[in-house]
């Protein structure tokens, strides 16, 4: 049995410029302000895996995430925990902060990505989420960011919004269910 | 092309040339669920259900036997576990044959973990076992870890790395990487919770080519 298998949302909905669904079911956005992704996680499948990928932020800003549940996000930001690692420019810090899902920071002009593990986001459990990213920022300097989450309700979400702090962002983004 | 997460970065399509000028084409997965042969534990219950995955009911340990093979070098180990009632730590062990290496020289671990304004980084040696990640007392809290193993079926040093969220009071973050010294080939790996604890969950094992 196959491991992953591309998760195609069962459609999208965005604010800004422009998203699709492209080939076998990535998700291509341009200048948003958020991406929500619908029917993404079923019960298929159990844990997750998002590949994120930004070619640019319209500022330096943090990438955040909401799970979602028929089209709605859950937006209580007292809900959420994040736990924050970073790598750059030296040494590394830890924080926290109540808001939702934190999966990348991402500054202005440069790339970015993130691979994000999901841990039963469909099951009636607590959602738990880690991401690792890599933002550039500058032509030579890119810096490292550990991110664990999680959502406290023991609730069964089917979708996913993600959203810069500000401004905007474009890039592309793919879901991956684990067979089990 | 095959729809799996390696995909992106390896061939998953091979051609080949037939003597009648015609080509072949086969297709892999470049990730696949591997069904251990058999599971046994201490304390609680596990079946192995679906394609592969191994739910448990209250373990202190559990062991995933003939996991590892010659098919696959690389392997992920995704795990899930609800709360435990004492704060503990996964650790892990190597085995061949149904049989735990718990040698204490040959295993290594190194740490980092993130905690509120807290980063620290530890290393541990001549434990006998890996560290794979903290898991915090509540009665809601639970854990996700996501483990790599490089090589164990070979007879090779054997090396892992783990990428872990615990949902202790902000979320924790306890990833771990290390080693283990013998060139030796292992089949299985056990999984177990200390100190005092047990504990559910599910967690399922892909091969990498």
């Amino acid at each position: 049995m196959a491991g992953y298998e591309i998760c195609q949302p069962a459609s999208i909905a965005y604010s800004g410029t422009s998203a699709s669904i492209v080939g076998k079911g990535s998700v291509t956005f341009d200048a948003v302000t958020s991406l929500s992704l619908n029917s993404v996680f079923t019960s298929s499948y159990v844990n997750y895996e998002m590949l994120i990928y930004l070619t640019t932020s319209g500022t330096s800003t943090d990438i955040w995430g909401l799970m979602r549940s028929s089209g709605t996000d859950e937006s209580t930001a007292s809900n959420y925990a994040s736990q924050y690692y970073a790598g750059a420019p030296a040494g590394a810090g830890g924080s926290t902060i109540f808001t939702g899902v934190w999966l990348q920071q991402s500054y202005a002009n440069y790339r970015s990505a993130a691979v994000v593990h999901l841990y039963a986001p469909n099951l009636a459990k607590r959602t738990i989420v880690r991401s690792t990213s890599i933002a550039d920022q500058s032509a030579i300097e890119g810096k490292v960011g550990l991110f664990a989450s999680y959502h406290a309700l023991a609730t069964s979400y089917d979708g996913f919004t993600i959203y810069p702090s500000t401004g905007t962002m474009t890039g592309r983004v793919v879901v991956y269910g684990g067979n089990n | 092309m095959a729809t799996s997460l390696s995909g992106l970065w390896e061939p998953t399509e091979v051609s080949r040339s037939l003597l009648d000028g015609t080509w072949a084409y086969t297709t892999y997965d470049a990730t696949e669920l591997v069904s251990p042969t058999s599971v046994s534990v201490g304390g609680g219950s596990a079946s192995i259900t679906g394609g592969g995955t191994v739910v448990f009911t209250g373990v202190t340990s559990l062991s995933l036997n003939g996991v590892f093979s010659s098919q696959y070098t690389r392997y992920q180990i995704v795990l899930r576990n609800d709360y435990v009632t004492v704060a503990s730590y996964w650790f892990a062990r190597l085995r061949a044959s149904g049989t735990d290496d718990a040698s204490t020289s040959d295993y290594g671990s190194q740490q980092m973990r993130a905690e509120g304004s807290t980063a620290s980084a530890i290393s541990y040696v001549s434990e006998g076992r890996w560290r794979i990640m903290d898991i915090a007392s509540n009665s809601y809290y639970g854990s996700g870890c996501t483990m790599y193993v490089f090589d164990p079926y070979v007879a090779n040093q054997t090396q892992y790395r783990t990428i872990t969220a615990d949902s202790y009071n902000y979320s924790v973050i306890s990833d771990n990487m290390g080693f283990h010294l013998k060139d030796v080939s292992y089949d299985g790996i056990t999984l177990y919770v200390g100190p005092t604890t047990s504990v559910s969950g599910h967690v399922a094992v892909y091969g990498m080519r």
